[in-house]
């Protein structure tokens, strides 16, 4: 068997909150092979945002240790990087840049991108213009047609529309069935997402 | 799978990491920031970049009036208004890098919390921004430096390249200073209130409206410890003949500014890997 993608091993954050710590993670440990598509869930507050913050670089664990590899593109908010001024084609080209491509690479993923976010008309008109739903639609096509190999998504389908969070999945589907791509996605505890091959628990910072 | 690159996240990092591979690596993504910033700035401006010529021409016009013809401002061999802008437009670009450095956390928090980059590419990418105007605004000083200057004194093009070499030490001082700051302030906001009226006051410690030489002795030498003023002083010297040079000072000058520098990067190393949960 392949070596898992992602490895947490004793996983801590603590944060200090009026003098008293605060334990948001507790000793977390798990394994994902790479071709998984993984259903994160817990209560609000369970920690599921602070974790993935850490397995996206965005802030440091109090201690424990995270190893992987391949390219890890993460999504934690709805206006990820957009800028407001700029058009929907400039901001897709910039989170391309982001993720670390060149100018070349990124035009040759454009078209595909701006087909399945279905905004043709809009795509010329600046990011602030666009409603909570469309800047979802625009960050999660540019976010699973650039080439990556594990995939964060934290609160993004659930702002777009039921038709687009189908087509989301579909594609998801066939990105870990074909390309063998890993993708992390996260829910409260009611939602049940059939896509999905595990469910990963959070339970007040623990792992059930 | 072995070609792709393995990764390791822990609680401890290198305490010294100043990443100038990190940043040569991401230079594509610092241009396209750079030009996103540029882009941005001018949608829905009608005179676009000439609005970077308003503001030194007409604070120019406000501080000619008042140090040129009702308080006599010695000048040296330029009409006040040439040695204002000069002295102006260098410590504006000190002053709002400083400003932006110190402020970068809050201000690109959306770029910052949605996903991932490294963020030692930001405070690059503000001083190549503020670069952009500072170029428009050389470009129209160095036009009417020869058309106010005496033949005799006009600058000679390696006097206008050896002058923008001070930029080196000039950013280096904003961006060490700017850090210093982002790293504090991202746990304390007081400093933020401090550095809004400092900067001001700051600009009437560096020669900006007036030449060092005017300063009777026992203040210039303060003043001469401000290192900014170093660099306006030599500035104006290469592109006028007008104002004080030494090497000594120009040494000191770089030094200071290397040192604080390093310093700001140690601390903002510091602070940028967990900023998120404090700000």
């Amino acid at each position: 068997m392949n070596p898992p993608i992602i490895k947490t091993e004793q996983l801590c954050k603590t944060y200090r909150q009026y003098n008293k710590l605060r334990h948001v993670l507790f000793n977390i440990s798990f394994e994902i092979y790479s071709g998984e598509i993984i259903h994160l869930t817990g209560n609000n507050g369970s920690g599921k945002s602070t974790l993935l913050r850490i397995l996206s670089r965005m802030t440091t664990p109090t201690s424990g240790k995270i190893t992987g590899y391949g390219k890890l593109t993460a999504l934690l908010e709805t206006r990820t990087g957009f800028h407001p001024e700029l058009t929907g084609l400039e901001n897709i080209s910039l989170f391309g840049a982001i993720l670390g491509m060149r100018k070349k690479e990124i035009i040759s993923y454009i078209d595909a991108i701006i087909s399945f976010s279905g905004l043709e008309n809009d795509i010329f008109s600046p990011v602030k213009r666009y409603s909570s739903g469309m800047q979802a639609r625009l960050a999660l096509s540019a976010a699973c047609h650039y080439p990556f190999d594990i995939l964060i998504l934290d609160e993004l389908l659930a702002t777009a529309d039921q038709d687009f969070e189908l087509q989301c999945l579909e594609k998801f589907k066939s990105l870990s069935k074909e390309q063998n791509k890993t993708i992390i996605l996260t829910g409260h505890d009611s939602s049940e997402l059939p896509i999905c091959n595990r469910r990963l628990l959070l339970c007040n910072g623990k792992l059930e | 799978m072995n070609h792709k690159s393995n990764w390791t996240i822990q609680a401890r990092q290198p305490f010294v990491h100043f990443g100038i591979r990190l940043l040569f690596r991401n230079r594509h993504l610092i241009a396209a920031l750079v030009v996103r910033d540029i882009k941005a700035l001018y949608r829905q401006t009608v005179l676009g970049p000439i609005w970077h010529l308003v503001h030194p021409l007409l604070s120019t016009a406000v501080f000619s009036v008042i140090f040129g013809k009702i308080i006599h401002v010695p000048a040296g061999n330029v009409p006040y208004p040439v040695f204002f802008l000069t002295g102006f437009i260098i410590w504006n670009y000190f002053a709002e890098c400083l400003n932006r450095t110190s402020t970068l956390f809050k201000d690109h928090l959306p770029l910052l919390s949605g996903l991932y980059l490294p963020r030692c590419i930001i405070p690059v990418n503000i001083c190549l921004s503020l670069l952009f105007r500072f170029a428009i605004q050389f470009l129209v000083l160095i036009i009417i430096i020869c058309i106010y200057c005496p033949p005799a004194s006009q600058p000679k093009l390696w006097q206008i390249l050896f002058s923008l070499l001070l930029l080196i030490p000039l950013i280096f001082q904003a961006l060490g200073g700017g850090l210093i700051l982002a790293a504090i302030t991202c746990r304390y906001k007081d400093l933020s209130f401090l550095l809004s009226f400092t900067l001001q006051l700051l600009m009437y410690i560096t020669p900006v409206i007036y030449p060092l030489s005017a300063a009777p002795d026992n203040i210039r030498w303060v003043i001469s410890l401000n290192p900014v003023a170093t660099a306006i002083e030599t500035f104006r010297n290469l592109l006028f003949q007008s104002g004080t040079c030494s090497w000594t000072a120009l040494l000191q000058c770089v030094w200071f500014s290397t040192v604080l520098l390093l310093t700001g990067l140690i601390l903002f190393n510091r602070a940028e890997k967990d900023f998120i949960d404090y700000i």
